[in-house]
């Protein structure tokens, strides 16, 4: 498998995983598919167990908003609207997806994905959840404060 | 501020370092994206964030996680 179409598939799964889209999961995902919260210390085996989660998700799951930035072997930039994914970077068998995305209670969430491939689907997938936090007045004078989606 | 790497993973120009993090003694999570340009570092990105308790929802799908002891750490 090439290096895009690597990239294209972690893509494609990070879509398929923002949007809920079980049957797009289907083709991306590895058969010995693993999918971890370390905030949480859970696992998730296969895809029974993912669609089990999705389609159980309390409040009817998350939704997002904005795309921004696509970066990595390529050093793409795309301006995709009303889409989830920040920015995805990586090559070869290791790639990070950066989304944001809005829960149930109006909260707004740093979704941070980082994958690995073999047999060109995506075989182990680790989240992060990642809270806006308001940048701290003691280093402002040697920082700026840049839009990041 | 003491950083505890638990995983590296990455190739190529991209890396990323998994770990944790502790301000006066209280750890978070981290996640640091690293992209190099040549050898060096020419930008990183930090998350930073917490542990919550896994929800009782979703237990019956779920397994606890084996949490890796810096498999990438002794590769160059």
């Amino acid at each position: 498998m090439n290096k895009t179409n690597s990239r294209a598939v972690f893509e494609a799964y990070v879509r398929a995983t923002n949007a809920r889209d079980v049957a797009a999961l289907h083709d991306l995902i590895h058969p010995e598919f693993e999918d971890f919260y370390p905030q949480s210390g859970e696992r998730t085996r296969g895809l029974a167990n993912l669609q089990a989660i999705i389609e159980n998700y309390p409040g009817g799951g998350y939704s997002g908003q904005g795309t921004s930035r696509v970066v990595g072997a390529e050093d793409r930039w795309v301006a995709t609207p009303a889409f989830t994914i920040l920015r995805i970077e990586g090559t070869g068998d290791t790639f990070t997806g950066v989304s944001r995305g809005r829960y149930p209670d109006g909260s707004d969430w740093c979704i941070v994905t980082i994958g690995q491939m073999r047999d060109g689907k995506v075989w182990r997938a680790e989240n992060y959840f990642a809270p806006n936090f308001e940048p701290p007045d003691w280093r402002s004078q040697w920082v700026e404060v840049v839009e990041t989606g | 501020m003491r950083i505890q790497p638990r995983r590296i993973v990455g190739s190529g120009d991209v890396w990323v370092i998994e770990g944790t993090v502790s301000y006066d003694g209280v750890p978070q999570h981290l996640a640091s994206i690293w992209e190099f340009r040549g050898d060096r570092v020419v930008h990183e990105t930090v998350y930073i964030t917490q542990s919550w308790e896994p929800p009782a929802w979703r237990a019956q799908w779920v397994e606890p996680m084996p949490m890796d002891k810096n498999p990438g750490l002794a590769k160059p």
